[in-house]
This record gives C-alpha cells, sequence and structure tokens, in this order.
C-alpha cells in the first residue's frame, strides 16, 4: 500500500484522522486545525503516538518509525518541515501572549478598585437599620395614640348618616310639597319612592306615621294631578307614558293602571293617526329634505314617499314606542327590583326619568295578565290594520297600468321594511314585520296580476267590439270585409305580443333593477320573479277561458240575452290560439327568459331548447320551459274545441235552413204550379250553397294562407280534367242511385208496370247491402273532432247539415213529388259540395243514406227521375 | 250469469221509431215496440224478455198505420195508446186511438210454440177502445204516472188537451185545451211532453224551451228558455226526486234542471256526437240514466251525485227495497259514463227501462231493431252494495 512517493510526504504530518501505523501519514491537514489541536490539545480520540498532534506523541517512537521507514531524502525533507513548522508555532505563541497581556492588566486595576470601596459599606448598613427600627417604634406608638379615637369618628359618621336620613325623612313633606308646587311630579315620586319602603317599616314609631300620613296625603294629590295631565286633552303618547310610569313608581293597582294606560294610548293613537292621514296631503313637498333624506323628489308621483315617511315618523313611531313601554310595564316578566335605591343618596344621582322605564316593572296575575295581553293585542291588532290600509292606499296601481313606475312602489316598499325592522317591539308583539312581508308579497301578485290582468281584459274588449262591429258594419265588398278581419287578427296578435313583450316586460325588469336592497337579496328576486311566472302562467289560462267562454252557448238564455258573438268570432279565437300555440306563446317566453332570467344568474341557469310550431328553435330558461309547454299544449286544447264550436253554431245555422222544407204543406202549394215533377232546385239550396260558399272564404281567410298554393294546384287540376270529372261523377251517382233504383225494383211486383231498373242485379238485395254497407263504413262522428284546416272544418259543416238533411227528411212523409225534388237537391248538394270536401265517400255514403231515407218515407210510390234529368235539372238545365 | 255483458238482439223487419216498457207488467220485461212503414201494414210488437233463458219472445198485433208514438197504460197492461199517421195524396193526418191486446191469446200462443223463440207469423188483431181525432196534430198521448184511469192528456203541434175518460174508459172528451199556437203561423210545433210523476203538471218541450204546466189550472209553472241551443227533442222527470227533470235536444246535450232554479242546470253530459232523441231515469235507482242518438248509440249514464242516491242512500222504492240487503257502502258510484252500447247501426230513436227489472232496458234503432241489455254487474254491485 505504501508507495515510495507517498511515504515521504506523509511522515511528519500524521494527520488528525485515526489511522495506525499501517496508514500512510498525510499531510494535507491545513495548518490551522492544527494549532488548534495544539492549543487544546487532549481533545484528541485514541491516543496514537505517532501522531503529532495527538497528546499520547511519542517523539523517541515517532523517530525511530521515521528513521526505519523513510528514505534519506526523505527524511531531510521532514526535518525541514517540521523545523519550519517549529518556527511558526513559535510566532504563533508570541503573539498571543502578548495579546493576553493587555487583559490581565487592567483585570488587575479593577481588582484594586474594588477592594478601596468595599470598606465603607458595611458600616453605612449598620446604621441604615437602626433608623429603620427606630421609625416603626415611633409609628405603633402614634396608632396606638389615635386607636379610640378612630372610633368614636366612625359612630360619629353612621350618626351623621341616620340623622341625615331622618332628616330627609322630616323634610319630606316641604319637600313634597315644594315638588307638588313647583309641579316636578316625577322629583316627587322619586323621593316618594325612595322613602316609602322606610317609612312603611317604622310606621309603628309614631313620628314616622304621622310623616307617613302626611307623606301619603301629598302624594295622592301628586298622583291625582299626575292622572290629571294624563287624562288631559293635550296629553301626548310620551307624556302619558312618564305618567304611567310615575304611577306604577307610586304602586299603584297595575290591573288598572294597564287599562287605563291601554284607553288613553287608545285614543291618542287613533287621534294621532286620523290626524296624520289629514295631515299627509298637506305635508310639503321638502319635508323628506329637512329629513336628511337623499331622495330626489320633484314628481307628484312620488308624492306616496313622502307620505309614507311622514306616517311613519308621526305615527308608526309613536305606536311602537307605546307598545315597547306597554309591553315592558305590564306583560314581560318582573326583572329583579332594581328600583330599590337607597334614600340617602342625594337625588341628583338618580336616573333620569326616561332612564326610569326601564326599572320599572309591575307584577300582575297570570290571569290577568292574559286579560290585559288580549285587550292590548286587540287594540294593536286593529290600529295596525288601519295603518296597513293606508299603506296599501299608498300602494296602489294606477288606472293605466302601463304608467306605472315601479321605482316609486319599491322604495315604498323598501321602507316599509325598514319600518318592519325598527319596529322591534311592534314586531315582536304582533309580528308586524311578517304583516309587512304580507304587505309586500301581495304587492309583487298584484303587479302580476294588474299588468296581465289589463292584457286579458283589453283582447276580450277587443273582440266584443269586433263582434259588435260585425253585426251592424256593412261591408261594400266581401273582400273588404275579410280584408278588415285579417287585420283585426294581425293586429290583436301584434298589439298582445307588443303588451306583453314590451310593456309588461319593461316594467317587471324595472322591479328587478331598481337598485334597493330590497331586491339586493337573490333569493327575494327570485321569489318575486317566481311570483310573476304564476300570474303569466294563470294569464294564459285565464285568457283561454274567457275566449272559450265568450264563444261557449249559454243554457238556459239569461234574462237579458246578449245577441251572441258572430260565428266569426270563434274562428277567428281559433285561429289566434292557434297562433298562440304555435308562436306567440313561445316567443314572448323567449323574450320574458332573455330579459329576466339571463342577466340574472348565469351559473345556474340551464337553457332548455323549446321548439315552435314551424320548428324553430327558442332557447328557454329552465324555470319557464314546463310552462311554455303547458301553455302551447292548452292553447292548441283549446283552438281546437273553439273551432268544433265554430262548426256547429254554422252548421246548426245552415241546418236550421232545410227544417221543414219538405212537408206536405209546402208540396200542396207547389202541386198547384207545376204539374208532376221538378223543374228546379229547392230555392233554399242556392241559399244554403251562398252561406257556405261564404263559410268557406271565412275559413280560407282565416286557415287557408298556407294552402293557397295547394288550392291553385288542386284547381289547376281540376279545372282541365272536367272529363274526368263527369266520368267520377258517373260512377259516383251510380253509386248514390243504386238504392233508388233496386228498390224499385224490389217493389217492382207492386207495380208491375214500372220498367225495370237497369241494375237489376243490385236491386234484390238492396235492404241487406245498404246494412252491410253500414257494417263496413265507418261510422260518421257528426258533431265531432274536427280537423284544423279548410278541409277538415268544411267537412265538419257539412257533415253537420247532410245528417240534419236526413233526420229531417225521416220525419216527413213524401209525396212522389217531393221525392224527386229530394232526387235533384240531392244531386245539386253533390255538384256543388265536391270540391269542398276531400274524402268524398263520407259524402257519397251520407247522399246514400238521404236517399234511402227518402225512398221509405214516400207515401205514393216513389218515380226516381232518370239520371239525365236530375243532372240537367241540377245542373241548371 | 254466463250471460253477463250479453245483448239480446230482436229485429223488426220494419222501421220503427218507438217504443215503450208495458208499464202495468211487474212480472215480466215487456217492451211494445210500433213500426213505421207506408207501404206495407204496421204491427205493434209485444217483446217479451226472458231473463232466465235470455230469450226474446214476441207477440204481433196488427196495425194498419204507421206508428209514431205509443204509450203503455200504467195501470192496466193491456191497453195502450198509438199515435198513427194516415196521409192521403194531399196531406198527412196525426191520430191516437186506445187499443187493448187480448192476452189470452198471447199465453196460448206460447204454449203452443214451446221453446223456440216464437214468432208469431199471424198476426193478432188489436181491439180499438176509442179514437182521437181532433186537431189531427196529435203527437204524444201521456197516462197519469200515478196510475189514476180518469185521465189523459194529448200533445198536438201546436195545443195540449186534458182528456176524461168515462166510466167504462170506452170514451173519453176534451176537458181544457191549452193552445200554444200564436199569430206567427211558422212558429215550430210542440216537441215533447212529459206528466210529472210527483204532482198534477205535464212538461213540455218547445223549440228551445221547456215549459211547465200545471194540470189543474192550465197555467205556467216554470219555463226555461233556451234550455237547449237548437230544439228539445225530450224530456224524463226524475221518478225519485221532485223538481228534478232532464231534458236533451238536437244541440247533443243532455242538461239536467232543478226546478225551483232554473237559471243553471245542475249537470250537463255531452257524450252524443248528434241529436239525443230520447232519455230515461232508471224509476229505481234514478242515478242510472238512459240516452239514446242519432250518433246511433246508447248510452248508459251514471248521475248519482245528483241523484235521491246521493244522499238518502237507503231510502227507495218498498217494492225493490225489499229484494236487496244493503251492507256499507263498499264502491261508491261516481259520476260518469257507465256503458256506451253501439249495437245499433242507425239513429236510435227511443230507449226504456224494463218496468219489472229494475236492471233491464231495451232501445230501438231506426232500422227496426230492438236491442234488450242489462246494467253491468260492477256498477249494479256498486248501487245495490
Amino acid at each position: 500500500m505504501t508507495t515510495p512517493q507517498q511515504v515521504p510526504t506523509s511522515p511528519s504530518k500524521s494527520s488528525a484522522s485515526t489511522s495506525k501505523s499501517v496508514k500512510p501519514i498525510t499531510l494535507t491537514l491545513p495548518r490551522k486545525s492544527r494549532t488548534k489541536s495544539h492549543g487544546i490539545g487532549t481533545g484528541g480520540k485514541n491516543s496514537d503516538p505517532l501522531d503529532i498532534d495527538n497528546s499520547a506523541f511519542e517523539a523517541e517512537h515517532y523517530c525511530n518509525v521515521l528513521l526505519i521507514e523513510k528514505h534519506l531524502s526523505e527524511l531531510i525533507q521532514r526535518d525541514n518541515d517540521l523545523s519550519t513548522e517549529i518556527r511558526q508555532l513559535d510566532g504563533d505563541m508570541k503573539t498571543l501572549v502578548y495579546e493576553n497581556y493587555n487583559k490581565f492588566i487592567s483585570a488587575t486595576d479593577t481588582i484594586r478598585k474594588m477592594k478601596s470601596n468595599v470598606e465603607s459599606m458595611e458600616s453605612e448598613m449598620d446604621q441604615l437599620s437602626k433608623s429603620i427600627s427606630n421609625i416603626s417604634n415611633v409609628t405603633s406608638l402614634v396608632n396606638d395614640a389615635l386607636g379610640p379615637k378612630r372610633e368614636k369618628i366612625r359612630q360619629l359618621t353612621g350618626v351623621h348618616d341616620l340623622l341625615k336620613k331622618i332628616q330627609f325623612i322630616f323634610e319630606l313633606p316641604t319637600r313634597l310639597k315644594l315638588c307638588l308646587d313647583q309641579e316636578s311630579y316625577a322629583q316627587a315620586v322619586r323621593y316618594y319612592a325612595k322613602t316609602s319602603r322606610l317609612l312603611e317599616h317604622y310606621r309603628s314609631l309614631s313620628v314616622f306615621s304621622s310623616i307617613e300620613s302626611e307623606c301619603k296625603e301629598i302624594i295622592d294629590k301628586v298622583s291625582k294631578k299626575i292622572r290629571e295631565n294624563m287624562t288631559s286633552e293635550n296629553a301626548t303618547g310620551s307624556e302619558i307614558t312618564d305618567c304611567i310610569v310615575l304611577l306604577i313608581s307610586l304602586k299603584e293597582p297595575p290591573q288598572q293602571l294597564a287599562k287605563e294606560y291601554l284607553d288613553l294610548q287608545e285614543t291618542v293613537l287613533s287621534k294621532l293617526l286620523v290626524a296624520t292621514i289629514d295631515e299627509m296631503p298637506k305635508i310639503p313637498a321638502d319635508y323628506l329634505l329637512k329629513s336628511s333624506e337623499d331622495y330626489q323628489l320633484t314628481t307628484s308621483d312620488e308624492r306616496a314617499i313622502i307620505e309614507l315617511t311622514y306616517l311613519n315618523e308621526k305615527f308608526l313611531k309613536e305606536l311602537n314606542k307605546f307598545v315597547e313601554s306597554f309591553n315592558g310595564f305590564f306583560l314581560q316578566p318582573p326583572k329583579e327590583c332594581r328600583d330599590t335605591k337607597s334614600p340617602g343618596k342625594s337625588p341628583a344621582k338618580s336616573p333620569k326619568n326616561n332612564d326610569l322605564i326601564r326599572y320599572v316593572s309591575t307584577t300582575l296575575d297570570v290571569e290577568v295578565k292574559e286579560l290585559v295581553r288580549k285587550e292590548f293585542l286587540e287594540f294593536i291588532g286593529a290600529i295596525t290594520s288601519e295603518y296597513l290600509t293606508i299603506v296599501d292606499g299608498l300602494l296602489e296601481f294606477p288606472n293605466n297600468i302601463l304608467d306605472f313606475k315601479p321605482e316609486t312602489h319599491i322604495k315604498l316598499l323598501n321602507k316599509l321594511n325598514f319600518a318592519a325592522l325598527s319596529c322591534a317591539s311592534l314586531s315582536s308583539v304582533i309580528k308586524f314585520d311578517e304583516r309587512i312581508k304580507e304587505v309586500i308579497s301581495t304587492w309583487e301578485t298584484g303587479i302580476g296580476k294588474r299588468l296581465f290582468g289589463n292584457a286579458e281584459k283589453e283582447l276580450i274588449e277587443k273582440f266584443v267590439e269586433f263582434s259588435e262591429k260585425q253585426k251592424t258594419k256593412v261591408f261594400s265588398s266581401s273582400q273588404q270585409r275579410f280584408k278588415y278581419v285579417q287585420t283585426f287578427v294581425l293586429d290583436t296578435e301584434t298589439w298582445l305580443t307588443t303588451y306583453l313583450t314590451k310593456d309588461c316586460l319593461r316594467i317587471i325588469k324595472e322591479c328587478v333593477k331598481t337598485e334597493v336592497p330590497m331586491f339586493e337579496n337573490k333569493d327575494d328576486v327570485e321569489k318575486f320573479l317566481k311570483k310573476i311566472q304564476a300570474e303569466f302562467r294563470e294569464f294564459w289560462y285565464s285568457i283561454i277561458n274567457s275566449m272559450m267562454k265568450y264563444v261557449s252557448p249559454i243554457n238556459p238564455y239569461p234574462i237579458n240575452p246578449q245577441d251572441p258573438p258572430p260565428p266569426i268570432t270563434s274562428l277567428i279565437m281559433s285561429r289566434m290560439l292557434l297562433d298562440f300555440g304555435e308562436i306567440i306563446v313561445t316567443q314572448v317566453y323567449t323574450s320574458f327568459s332573455d330579459r329576466l332570467y339571463t342577466s340574472r344568474d348565469n351559473r345556474n341557469r340551464f337553457a332548455i331548447d323549446v321548439y315552435g310550431g314551424y320548428g324553430e328553435r327558442h332557447s328557454i330558461s329552465k324555470e319557464l320551459a314546463q310552462d311554455v309547454r303547458e301553455i302551447v299544449g292548452v292553447c292548441k286544447d283549446i283552438a281546437q274545441r273553439i273551432l268544433e264550436r265554430y262548426v256547429e253554431i254554422v252548421g246548426n245555422r245552415i241546418s236550421m235552413n232545410i227544417r221543414g222544407i219538405y212537408t206536405m204543406k209546402s208540396s200542396i202549394t207547389n202541386l198547384t204550379d207545376v204539374p208532376s215533377r221538378p223543374t228546379s232546385v229547392s230555392k233554399i239550396w242556392n241559399v244554403i250553397i251562398t252561406e257556405l260558399t261564404l263559410i268557406e272564404k271565412e275559413v280560407v281567410m282565416l286557415y287557408g294562407t298556407e294552402e293557397e298554393n295547394n288550392l291553385d294546384d288542386q284547381d289547376s287540376n281540376s279545372l282541365p280534367s272536367t272529363d274526368q270529372n263527369s266520368t267520377a261523377n258517373q260512377d259516383n251517382s251510380n253509386t248514390i242511385r243504386a238504392p233508388y233504383a233496386h228498390s224499385n225494383s224490389s217493389y217492382s211486383s207492386i207495380n208491375s208496370n214500372r220498367p225495370k231498373s237497369s241494375n237489376p242485379f243490385f236491386a234484390s238485395f238492396t235492404h241487406l247491402t245498404s246494412h252491410i254497407d253500414k257494417l263496413f263504413s265507418d261510422r260518421i262522428e257528426i258533431f265531432g273532432i274536427v280537423e284544423i284546416g279548410k278541409p277538415g272544418i268544411m267537412m265538419g259543416v257539412i257533415k253537420i247539415l247532410l245528417k240534419a238533411w236526413i233526420e229531417t227528411v225521416r220525419m216527413q212523409t213524401l209525396t212522389n213529388k217531393i221525392f224527386q225534388q229530394i232526387q235533384v237537391d240531392s244531386e245539386f248538394v253533390r255538384l256543388k259540395l265536391w270540391k269542398y270536401i276531400e274524402d268524398e265517400r263520407i259524402l257519397n255514403t251520407m247522399l246514400q243514406e238521404l236517399a234511402s231515407s227518402a225512398f221509405r218515407r214516400c207515401a205514393e210510390d216513389p218515380l226516381p227521375l232518370e239520371n239525365t234529368i236530375i243532372e240537367q235539372i241540377a245542373g241548371g238545365l | 250469469m254466463d250471460n253477463e255483458g250479453r245483448s239480446c238482439v230482436y229485429g223488426l223487419r220494419h222501421q220503427a221509431r218507438c217504443l215503450t216498457a208495458v208499464i202495468a207488467e211487474t212480472e215480466q220485461n215487456k217492451f211494445l215496440v210500433g213500426s213505421q212503414t207506408l207501404k206495407r201494414d204496421n204491427e205493434i210488437h209485444l217483446i217479451n224478455f226472458n231473463e232466465d233463458e235470455f230469450e226474446i219472445t214476441s207477440t204481433i198485433y196488427q196495425h194498419l198505420e204507421e206508428v209514431w208514438d205509443i204509450a203503455a197504460c200504467p195501470a192496466k197492461s193491456d191497453l195502450f195508446f198509438t199515435c198513427y199517421k194516415t196521409f192521403d195524396s194531399i196531406s198527412s193526418r196525426t191520430k191516437a186511438k186506445l187499443w187493448r191486446m187480448n192476452n189470452s191469446d198471447v199465453i196460448s200462443e206460447d204454449f203452443e210454440k214451446g221453446s223456440r223463440p216464437p214468432r208469431s207469423t199471424s198476426h193478432l188483431p188489436l181491439e180499438c177502445i176509442f179514437e182521437i181525432k181532433e186537431d189531427d196534430t196529435i203527437k204524444k198521448v201521456l197516462w197519469d204516472p200515478k196510475k189514476d184511469l180518469t185521465k189523459f192528456v194529448s200533445i198536438h203541434d201546436s195545443s195540449l188537451r186534458i182528456w176524461e175518460f168515462d166510466e167504462q174508459m170506452t170514451s173519453a172528451k176534451t176537458s181544457h185545451t191549452v193552445d200554444f199556437s200564436s199569430m206567427n203561423e211558422s212558429l215550430p210545433p210542440l216537441t215533447t211532453g212529459v206528466w210529472n210523476p210527483h204532482q198534477p203538471e205535464v212538461a213540455i218541450g218547445k223549440e228551445c224551451y221547456v215549459q211547465g204546466l200545471d194540470l189543474r189550472s192550465q197555467s205556467q209553472t216554470f219555463n226555461i228558455n233556451g234550455a237547449h241551443s237548437v230544439l228539445v227533442h225530450a224530456l224524463d222527470y226524475n221518478p225519485n226526486k221532485p223538481y228534478q227533470i232532464a231534458s236533451a235536444g238536437d244541440d247533443c246535450k243532455i242538461r239536467f234542471w232543478d226546478l225551483r232554479n232554473t237559471t243553471n242546470c245542475l249537470k250537463q253530459i255531452s257524450d252524443h256526437t248528434h241529436w239525443v232523441w230520447a232519455i230515461a231515469y232508471n224509476r229505481f235507482h234514478d242515478q242510472l240514466f238512459l240516452s239514446s242518438s242519432s250518433d246511433c248509440q246508447v248510452n248508459l249514464q251514471s248521475i248519482v251525485s245528483i241523484s235521491s242516491g246521493a244522499f238518502q242512500y237507503d231510502e227507495r222504492e218498498n217494492d225493490d227495497g225489499s229484494e236487496y240487503e244493503y251492507h256499507d257502502q263498499l264502491g261508491k258510484p261516481t259520476d260518469g259514463l257507465v256503458r256506451a252500447y253501439d249495437q245499433h247501426e242507425d239513429s236510435v230513436y227511443a230507449v226504456a227501462w224494463s218496468a219489472c227489472d229494475p236492471w233491464v232496458f231495451c232501445s230501438l234503432s231506426y232500422d227496426g231493431r230492438a236491442v234488450i241489455n242489462r246494467v253491468p254487474k260492477e256498477e249494479k254491485y256498486k248501487i245495490i252494495l
């Protein structure tokens, strides 16, 4: 391990590391550490005799080792090193000695000084202790001398105090009298209250008893005076309260006091309320400015705020004060008696008059207390209600709701809210705060009701007006009339939409936006919006119901029957409701949602997509989406029902025409004119067809707009194909006439002369086939569901007409001529109704039914006309 | 009862629009149907529905003219009135006759026929007691529902006559005539009438009105103006509850009225889709109500909320009450359509409850099909339990 290069560098500095002899001695250790080890010496760890820095260093041994191990050159090197080291260490030591020498010198000086000072101290201490013992002796002497005197002083002070008290008592009557004379009754009462217990205690002593009686006398007078004051006309509420405090202090019977107090305050407060109300309109406009409010009041609109402030200041405060004091005096559990003041204390120190209130209380029996409480609550309840009535008056909405400025009202409500907060005792006694909250919530509901109620009212008014006009107005042309109707529909719809989305929304928005603490609370805003939402929903329902009610029949007729609205009104309503359902409701709700719900709470808003009638997408906040769907559904439903109502009215009206046209009587008159067979279609049918055309126009006008194009197509289709049409007619007329045909033949046995019908095969199954047909044809609902759209409506009307025709014919007994007339009419109707009907099967089935009914009701042997003749006559020859 | 839910159909082979229960017959379910054809002789069918066998037997009587109305005597099962129409080339007349059926014939025939559903091929003759010709526009004859056989009422196009039988009931003479005609000739005729079972009063339907008429003083007792929007077609008094009347008409509605206050109807039913032609209270359980319409349907309604059963559940007619033991009300019946019967394929102009079994009723459609149905079991138990 020991290389020859390493060994010669290591020998002298065997290092601080604890290497044994085997280990090479390193010379890399810095000089300083070595000095340190030299200095401290024994700090080494293991004793190594070869370590030059170790305490166990053995020079001899070290030398030997060196001599044995090292080469000469190494040794020389080592020697050189050592000598340098030694020289260095010598220098170091010298420096150390020099440095410490100075310190030694100053230490010696100090010690010398101390020695000279301590010498005088001992004698001074002795003297001090001597003086102190002397002082203590003197002090005890003085103390002993003064002891008896001090005791005396203490006794004398006690006597003095007592005398003072007695003096006070003896003087009491005079003092009281003085007070009485000076009318400072409060002082008198205070004096008396302080002494009365004492006097009572020492009543046995004649001196005191006489004083007591004297005092009592005076105090009686005082109390009488107080009563007088209290009951005087001009006594204000606080004066009365003060008086009552005094009387309570005088230990007057509390029950009676409570009653008196209540009665007095009742009159005072009622008077005050009346006076305040009287004064309210007369308050100068700058009243509020005086009371340092920062509202800028300019318009008369905001007078309400002034008035409310005045009312609250004048009345509500008084009321609250009264409630507080009454509650404190009579109703609260008695506090520990704090009114026992030592009479010796000077009156100046006693609590001030106002503070006295807090200390006065009475004890009432539980039963009496309940009784008093009941009366008290009764009065408070009544007067609060009066107050709230006035408030309600202030919160009235203007006649024209659109002029309404929510800001004013919200300020009012805010004031009320504050008033409720400030009237703590009123709140605790009769839940005044809750009543105020109620007022606020009523207002919130009210605003929705007014806004939307107005819309409903106007809408219905518009309809009524329209109906009236329809009855009276004469239109130069149907074109003009239709234009009028169409503008009415459009105008009304636009008006409603604008009213709701502009005016109503503006006002509601203002309510929400107004920066008033009441609405700062997000919950409150949400509550408000919820109420509005509920009202809005209510509004739609109400509109729908009023419309429904407007067109639905009244049975029995009222005593003063009003003319029913013309049927077109129902058609318009139905159309409008359909529009509501398809577009308007969604539109309106969308703008509500956009303006009221987005701005508020973006985080929680989950928009829900609602698809309008035409597939367009609206995103509506979650809260409203449910309502929208519901209302859209209801609108469509009611639109359907009103439409059915329209069809019913119109159908019935048209059917009225055919009542009684085929009676024998009518035929008799005809008989004289014309011989055997009908020459033309019954006049009434022309009328009916004209009416149907009018109805169709009405329907097209309101329902046919989308189908206009299709209609044209249909026309273009049908027009050129007249041939085809006529062939179709041919087919149909066959099916229609079939019953006539075979009916004929089935009775041909009776009339064998009659030429046989062209269709003998059919003939034998008359009854059977018609019944089988019925089995397979769907049952036709007459007054049933009407499909929305022109064809559905027309079909509905026509079904009613035809069924009525069938039923009418069945009630008649027909002559042959009338039978033929019916044949002609039926063909005419078929030709005319063709275009209104999509599914001609129903028409055919019903006309067939008519034919067979007529055939059976013909008293003579029915002689059906030839098809060609019928067509001739029906086609207008 | 396997036959629950089934109905029994009887075909007349003629058109028909009038039907009545044989009210005096309380042993058997009997109905009278009059046919209405112009080209052949008409018939009166006495239908007898045997519940146990679930079959219909019938007896057919000759009746030359077409029958427009039929009214069975409430006291004697063999007597009935028919209103019929005769016509010549220029006009038609409606008259009425009181008929007597010969019962012995019927019985003997039933014996002969045995178990086969008998249908007499030979038409039995009816014995005509007398005829009412006056006015030629007679519409309807009403018997006194109190089974008092001294009076009857006839309803004409524009008047109402009160008649008095002679002692043997062989003739009758008009005691009073109430004229409804006015100067206006075109005024529509009276449509219907019904005799109040609680007091001598007749209600008549005319145009949109329902009017009451005291039979003693011939003065108007009530007037429901605009009871229906179009025409009043049928009326019926509640048999168990005075002052209640039902009306039905061309506006497809059935309305119930309290005659003491007619400013509003008690209830309205609008389950039909065309004119309602006939209505009938169940004579025993007036919460069951039938209506028939030209929409080919017969509806059985429960109107318990306005019936006598609504509050006095145990107070019933004696002849019916003894049959049942009343327990606590289990499933309480509720208002609403109990069942719609759609077996008819033509307008149903008449419907009637059996006089014998309170759960049996008959309806008649224009195509001459009489259908006998029974109240569904569940509803029946709801009422009697």
